[in-house]
């Protein structure tokens, strides 16, 4: 039953995120590709991030070294706490600085989502390309091409939400045996 | 199956409320990263008595049982330095002409030392008795310095001859003494709290109040727009993480 409802979960989200992507690909090529050419770097510093959000915290230095004069720690997933130093040096400037590079810690959160819903995109168009060139059916008029497109979004978008869907069970179902073999010691 | 319910619950809570603090330091602040829990601890021990020392409640407060100090001067990361910091702080809680700052960093300093009690325990379970006894020898590169040159020095803590073996913490553990570590026993000078029920709750210390902390209120402000926009996308992962997982148990 699980995996029927699974195939009707990602049925949705498929459709869902492939418009999402295709809207942002149309409206935004150029950060959409920037948002790509990240992506093998984001998918490893949110990892990381994760890791440390979900265990002692970031911290944040400016200027780094043993001396700054502010510094961010977030822990607990979002609790933040900034120290500054009081004094003429603590200008605006550095504060702007200082938020900036909080800020670019925090980003692989919200880049890696955008990159993967506009990969599911360029997916989209990839299987799009292979029925048009292998003729599996052929766009007699508008109807037909955008009934393609979508069609072909679907494909990509489902293969990759239905795939993270079954590993989101299967590594939940691990996890469950690994604590309660770790309770019974 | 306690410790997943554990984790669960930890993580739904944690996602419940968020805080956010700035804190104005007049004497410097250090850029090293929380060191290992044990360590953690004896920073957070040694923190907030010097701030007792400072605020002249030490030496009114109950004499000191074995094992509460080494022979350096310095308080252990053990429960019996974290019961005496907790009836210290207490005692001059209960004291008068306090400042209302200096009131609120005690009423933190009790806190903190209870809800690290069973984090205490842990440490003092998992390490080995020298590490945390009163029988620890006092580093050679401090032997032979006066009393003012050990308070002043860091060196004690990152000897190298010092290594803590590491000790296993829960997620919210961990946070919770990373949290104490970082905020240390300084005044906090703003502080917004915001609630899963849309409540935001921001309090001023009265002297950050002026025009010449607008750049401090400021950085506040962002930090605050930074921690909800932060927990907005934690939220979201998690939620379709469990979404997922409820969808199966249907």
């Amino acid at each position: 039953m699980w995996l029927l409802r699974a195939f009707r979960d990602a049925v949705i989200t498929a459709v869902l995120t492939a418009i999402r992507g295709w809207i942002s690909w149309l409206w935004r090529p150029l950060e959409s590709t920037r948002l790509i050419a990240a992506l093998p770097r984001n998918l490893w510093r949110t990892w990381r991030l994760l890791g440390a959000l979900f265990g002692a915290g970031l911290t944040v230095n400016t200027p780094p070294g043993d001396a700054p004069m502010l510094r961010t720690a977030i822990v607990g997933l979002g609790d933040l706490t900034t120290r500054v130093v009081d004094g003429p040096t603590l200008t605006e400037a550095l504060v702007a600085h200082h938020l900036r590079t909080v800020r670019e810690q925090l980003e692989p959160l919200s880049a890696t989502p955008e990159a993967l819903s506009r990969v599911s995109a360029l997916g989209m168009v990839a299987v799009s390309v292979y029925v048009d060139r292998h003729a599996v059916f052929h766009a007699q008029d508008w109807l037909d091409l955008a009934f393609r497109l979508i069609g072909s979004a679907f494909i990509v978008s489902f293969t990759w939400t239905f795939g993270m869907r079954l590993f989101a069970v299967l590594a939940w179902r691990v996890a469950q045996r690994w604590f309660d073999r770790e309770r019974a010691g | 199956m306690e410790k997943r319910e554990t984790w669960l619950s930890e993580l739904v809570e944690d996602l419940t409320q968020r805080k956010v603090d700035t804190i104005v330091a007049r004497d410097g602040i250090t850029g090293r990263a929380m060191p290992d829990p044990a360590t953690a601890l004896l920073d957070i021990h040694n923190t907030y008595f010097r701030r007792l020392v400072t605020l002249g409640l030490v030496e009114g407060a109950s004499k000191p049982g074995a094992g509460v100090f080494d022979k350096a001067g310095w308080l252990l990361p053990n429960d019996a330095a974290r019961k005496w910091l907790l009836s210290t702080a207490l005692l001059g809680m209960s004291k008068t002409g306090l400042k209302p700052a200096d009131a609120c960093v005690l009423q933190r300093i009790a806190s903190t030392c209870s809800a690290l009690s069973p984090i205490v325990a842990k440490i003092e379970q998992q390490l080995p008795s020298e590490v945390i006894s009163s029988d620890t020898e006092e580093p050679e590169s401090l032997r032979g310095s006066s009393a003012e040159a050990k308070s002043a020095s860091r060196r004690y803590y990152v000897d190298e001859k010092r290594k803590m073996p590491d000790v296993e913490l829960t997620r919210q553990e961990s946070a919770a003494l990373s949290k104490a570590w970082e905020l240390g026993a300084d005044t906090v000078a703003l502080q917004t709290v915001a609630m899963l029920d849309g409540d935001i709750i921001t309090r001023i210390s009265e002297q950050y109040t002026g025009d010449a902390y607008a750049v401090v209120r400021q950085l506040h402000h962002e930090a605050v727009d930074m921690s909800l926009t932060t927990w907005d996308r934690l939220a979201k992962g998690v939620a379709a993480f469990f979404d997922g997982l409820l969808g199966r148990k249907d």
